[in-house]
């Protein structure tokens, strides 16, 4: 029977785009703040469906659950497909809580206010889109339609070379999706009867298939599984692609970057995870060691770049970069806890990600720039705003907790379990892990130091604490972090039954 | 171990009652001095309450002796599954020992307000007790590492929030984040070796790692234990992670000691002792008792040549605590636990005293009776660490001495290291016997630190009035200590005789050697301090291996920068993508000029082929012969070729 709450959840944000879309052009300032209510009123409204979707969700089931399922063209057997299980319904939530967050964090947004809701809401429903589509064409369409809101909104609410920025980012989501879609329809193409459905994908349904290329074959799993790994790396910011995520943490608006960070990272490991466990199970342990040690490396090279920065942008995009690393390790352990893990570290390190970078946006709002060193201590910028604000520095203190898994929090859940879930089979990452995690303990320990600690810096006058808006979209952030360190098992039970079934057709 | 609830849901909910109230109080207490005192001052005397009364249910009411109870849950995925984590409490002798110890020592701050000094937040250090004490009560009930590093991490938080008031000061910012990384890092160092472990059993619970034989990974167990014992070993300050401990610092000496200090150093201690019991078979410890034994002597070094008793204080703290875990690999968890828990104590007790030196009376008046309490505290103070008879830690130096005498390179060893633990202690003795200055401090002050002596008597811990640990205790620690099978002495009296005064002749000889060395007349110290300035300040520093790290970390810095602008800018941006745009630059002007030849010569070929039958159009056209005649003959002769059928 289908379920209609999850197209109402992926539909609403889309009703909201419409209604921006159509809003009057006469009155800018209240069309604005019309804009912004409907922008957050659909926005929650999206998330709502999406809390009452999750929370019914039946733990011990690892089946899909409130699916809805719609031909929608016949013909080449693609269809509307979607429904939540146990590795994607952390995403779902970490989507349902993020956007509002965000709409609420752009709330006073002069210029172009009903472009930049609008695209959020594009973002939101897209997102949803992709984390809850069981067909590939669907989910592809989605994802690829991730890409033109981000464009948009680094290209015109961005800095000062944000053009520059825009345009290297859309250039890779294009690679990465035509790599993508390459992928998809050589899968497509492998099965007959031809489909693009993931239930009917599952499995090892093509592992003899081959390709006949200049004499030669080629195997069509092998192949397919290259494609789409080097496809979502463009857009997962694996090193060394991942130039344009760096550009754009320096010129894209923070929240903007926080969902790019802390959403497009995680859900392109997902989609990678998703489809390498269900259509990919014979290839999946011949090629874990790669995954692994991209993974580490990733990790490694993410710590050691971030440890030069000065500046609070791009040190979370490198943090950000290095922590994709940790997903690979945990998606190659292919080991019940690290599978585990890794799911509940995408949600862990999205929520984490975008509290870290609204922190920094909330100091860039307030000062003017994010750079937090200088060589003498007279010329810092920024110094001793714990004592002038104190609730940024205790917000700001269990996020970085949270992000360096400190126990109590949610991150230490979720590397614990990569970390006893990698090491019996990746010793070697698991240790780079380790080095890659002391790395981010000192240079976020140094960082705060620099903003929060010692005399007073040359901005100190214009740092005031979180106002009444601020404290309503940051603490239920931080409270969720603490949640999941402290309480993590109903999710962790919800993740539980999926990945363990994959993991057997793995196997 | 019997698994029932009440009395360790009993003392865990006073434990979360007390950290919960010490997070409202740093919230809230800050305008609310009074309150904050009087909340957290109940929270602890609870905690204490639920001691006592677990006490009474587990021991004196039971005939049978002591009834441990635990509590163990999946905390992160359900107990069966691989790789689950899991939470649980156990009381028993050694947990509640310690949580009563420390829940006395911490509620005997709340009887006089001199500890405190000149603090500008009060209620923030009483927040910083409150999280710091559930924090390590956290640690010794835990019986499972989730547990337990959630507790060390708590410790290291109160240790934090205990800096606040100094939070805007250039220097102690430094040491404050210096202070707090480490000790992360030790956690997370600790933890990683926790995970490695756990990756290779079922179970992440201490009691599981005992009980469950080793499956087939022990490479891995070994290395995993390593790691733990490393993480662990960096939250004792002790060399070569002593920089922090060696820092000046203008915070409260007395509270640096106990929620800097002792508090993350008995937290990780306990977690040590737990994990004894698997280490063993691994032999893990032959090593960290030497690399433990060596940090110890080079701390000492360190301790020795300092100037000030506050920082000689802490390196001897950090010499005991290595010199503990060097207990704990060559004899055992019951000797490691009575020398740990001494040192802790007299280091408290000592810097106590440092508190009561700062507390200066008006030169006008005449404190006679307390300058002697402060020289009689001193020494007693110093007593409880340095293994005198009587107090805590013989039993854990003597039973080391009466098993080394059969090993003479051991015995060798443990005597120096004893000595010259004992030189660093009684030297500090020495310092403070020298002082000349008063104080105002309250004589409720100094019976705190009176009561912090008799808690260090030997008689309480062991049963036995010289402190001494016989296998044949009626004492419940001890008796649970043989339970468990973990090492405590046999029965030897001869060799406990020579033991013994071996002890006491150490302890002898160290008090005149530590007399010689601080005493004024002699000045040895500042003799060797000018003939080898640079010696003294190599060691002092200790060995300055914080300069060398922070070059190294300079280093890798500028190294990451370079490698940052090298692959970034050199190789992606002006690199590949420039190069890349250029070659596309080139293919596309290429193609163009390459469009624009083949368009000409396609134009050319065109026209050769076109022109002659243009030619002929146009000679049609212009010339004699009309289109129309053209077009008739040539139809009419069509019309006849079809006719004739040619």
């Amino acid at each position: 029977m289908n379920n209609h709450l999850i197209s109402w959840m992926i539909a609403l944000p889309l009703l909201g785009v419409l209604l921006q879309a159509i809003l009057p052009e006469k009155d800018p300032e209240r069309m604005g703040f019309v804009a912004r209510w409907i922008a957050i009123a659909t926005s929650l409204a999206a998330s709502v469906c999406a809390v009452v979707l999750v929370g019914g969700m039946n733990s011990p089931q690892a089946e899909l659950q409130g699916t809805e399922f719609i031909q929608w063209v016949g013909l080449y057997a693609i269809s509307y497909e979607v429904g939540v299980d146990g590795l994607n319904a952390l995403l779902v939530l970490l989507v349902a809580t993020l956007f509002p967050i965000l709409v609420a964090a752009e709330w006073d947004q002069k210029v172009g206010a009903r472009g930049l809701f609008g695209l959020f809401l594009l973002l939101q429903s897209s997102f949803f889109g992709v984390v809850c589509a069981q067909d590939l064409f669907l989910q592809f369409f989605f994802w690829a339609m991730t890409a033109v809101p981000f464009y948009f909104l680094i290209g015109i609410w961005g800095g000062e070379a944000r053009e520059s920025a825009a345009f290297r980012f859309i250039v890779s989501a294009a690679i990465g999706n035509a790599l993508l879609f390459a992928a998809l329809v050589l899968v497509y193409y492998s099965v007959d009867p031809h489909s693009f459905s993931l239930k009917e994908l599952t499995g090892s349904k093509f592992k003899d298939k081959t390709l006949e290329v200049l004499g030669g074959s080629i195997s069509v799993p092998v192949f397919a599984f290259v494609l789409i790994g080097a496809g979502l790396a463009l857009r997962a910011a694996i090193w060394p692609v991942h130039g344009w995520f760096i550009n754009v943490a320096k010129e894209a608006p923070l929240t903007v970057f926080v969902s790019l960070s802390g959403v497009m990272l995680p859900v392109a490991t997902y989609i990678f995870m998703r489809l390498g466990y269900s259509l990919f199970p014979e290839t999946m342990p011949t090629v874990s060691g790669v995954i692994v040690g991209i993974g580490g490396l990733n990790l490694l090279l993410g710590s050691i770049f971030a440890l030069a920065q000065r500046n609070l942008r791009l040190l979370l995009g490198y943090f950000s970069m290095g922590e994709v690393g940790l997903l690979l390790l945990g998606i190659g352990s292919l080991e019940s806890a690290g599978s585990i893990g890794v799911v509940y570290q995408q949600m862990v390190l999205g929520l984490g990600v975008a509290g870290f970078g609204l922190f920094a946006s909330l100091l860039e709002d307030r000062v003017g720039h994010c750079e937090f060193r200088a060589h003498r201590v007279e010329d810092r910028p920024l110094g001793g705003v714990a004592t002038q604000a104190p609730q940024i520095a205790l917000i700001s203190a269990i996020l970085i907790s949270s992000l360096l898994g400190i126990p109590g929090l949610g991150g230490f859940v979720s590397r614990s379990l990569v970390y006893i879930g990698a090491y019996p089979s990746h010793p070697a990452a698991v240790s780079l892990a380790v080095l890659a995690g002391l790395l981010a303990t000192y240079y976020f320990f140094t960082m705060y130091r620099y903003i929060f600690l010692g005399p007073a810096g040359r901005f100190q006058a214009r740092i005031h604490d979180l106002n009444i808006r601020e404290q309503a979209y940051l603490f239920p952030l931080v409270l969720m972090l603490l949640m999941c360190g402290v309480y993590p098992k109903p999710l962790l039970e919800l993740v539980r039954p999926t990945v363990l079934t994959l993991l057997s057709t793995v196997k | 171990m019997t698994e029932s609830l009440e009395l360790s849901m009993l003392l865990l909910s006073s434990v979360f009652w007390l950290f919960a109230t010490s997070v409202g109080v740093f919230f809230w207490g800050q305008r609310q001095g009074k309150l904050a005192y009087w909340v957290i001052a109940t929270g602890v005397f609870i905690l204490f309450i639920s001691c006592l009364v677990a006490w009474n249910q587990a021991y004196f009411i039971n005939e049978s002796g002591f009834q441990s109870s635990s509590l163990i849950k999946g905390w992160v995925l359900p107990r069966e599954i691989s790789g689950a984590l899991l939470v649980g409490v156990a009381l028993d002798p050694l947990s509640l020992c310690s949580v009563t110890l420390l829940s006395l020592i911490v509620l005997s701050l709340f009887f006089q307000k001199d500890f405190l000094g000149p603090e500008k937040h009060p209620a923030r250090i009483y927040s910083a007790i409150g999280i710091s004490t559930a924090g390590i009560s956290l640690c010794w009930t835990s019986i499972t590492p989730a547990l337990s590093f959630v507790g060390a991490a708590l410790c290291v938080f109160g240790g934090f929030v205990a800096t606040e008031s100094r939070w805007d000061l250039e220097d102690e910012a430094e040491g404050i984040t210096r202070f707090v990384w480490e000790k992360i890092w030790g956690l997370m160092i600790a933890w990683a070796g926790g995970c490695i472990i756990s990756g290779s059993r079922n179970g992440w619970s201490w009691h599981e790692f005992v009980q469950n034989a080793p499956a087939g990974g022990e490479t891995h167990e070994i290395f995993g234990a390593i790691v733990l014992v490393l993480g662990l070993f960096v939250q004792f300050h002790s060399f070569p992670f002593s920089g922090w401990a060696i820092r000046t610092s203008q915070e409260n000496a007395f509270f640096r000691v106990l929620l800097n200090q002792v508090f993350p150093g008995w937290a990780a201690l306990s977690i040590l002792l737990k994990t004894e019991p698997l280490f063993r078979p691994l032999n893990v410890f032959s090593w960290v008792g030497w690399v433990a034994i060596i940090s110890c002597l080079l701390t000492i070094a360190t301790g020795l040549v300092q100037r000030t008793a506050r920082i000689s204080n802490a390196s001897w703290i950090s010499a005991g605590l290595s010199l503990s875990l060097g207990l704990l690999s060559f004899r055992g968890a019951a000797e490691a636990w009575l020398l740990g828990m001494g040192v802790g104590l007299a280091g408290l007790i000592f810097s106590g005293i440092v508190i009561a030196l700062e507390i200066q009376a008006p030169e006008t008046e005449i404190h006679p009776q307390k300058s002697n309490l402060i020289k009689i505290l001193s020494f007693f103070g110093i007593s409880i660490g340095v293994g005198l008879i009587g107090f805590i830690s013989f039993g854990g130096v003597q039973s080391w001495i009466l098993h080394s005498l059969d090993h003479g390179a051991q015995l060798t060893l443990s005597i120096l290291v004893l000595l010259f633990f004992g030189i660093h202690g009684w030297g500090l003795f020495w310092k403070v016997f020298q002082h000349r200055g008063k104080t105002a401090a309250s004589w409720s002050f100094f019976a705190t630190l009176m009561g912090w002596v008799l808690l260090g008597a030997g008689l309480i811990w062991t049963g036995h009035i010289t402190g001494l640990a016989p296998s044949e205790s009626t004492h419940p620690l001890l008796k649970y200590f043989k339970s468990i099978q973990w090492k405590i002495d046999p029965g030897n009296e001869a060799g406990a005789t020579i033991a013994s005064g071996l002890v006491f002749a150490i302890n002898l000889v160290s008090f005149f050697v530590g007399f010689w060395l601080n005493n004024r007349r002699y000045g040895v110290f500042e003799r060797f301090r000018k003939a080898a300035p640079r010696v003294v300040e190599f060691v002092g520093e200790g060995y300055h291996i914080d300069k060398t790290a922070q070059l190294a970390a300079n280093s890798i810095i500028k190294g990451s920068r370079w490698i940052e602008v090298y692959t970034e800018e050199k190789w992606m941006s002006q690199g590949v993508l420039a190069s890349g745009a250029k070659g596309l630059n080139y293919l596309g002007r290429w193609l163009t000029q390459a469009d624009e030849w083949a368009a000409q010569k396609i134009y050319l070929l065109l026209r050769i082929f076109t022109d002659g039958l243009a030619r002929f159009f146009q000679w049609l056209q212009c010339g004699d012969l009309q289109w129309m005649l053209l077009i008739a003959l040539g139809s009419g002769f069509l019309l006849i070729a079809i006719l004739l059928n040619i």
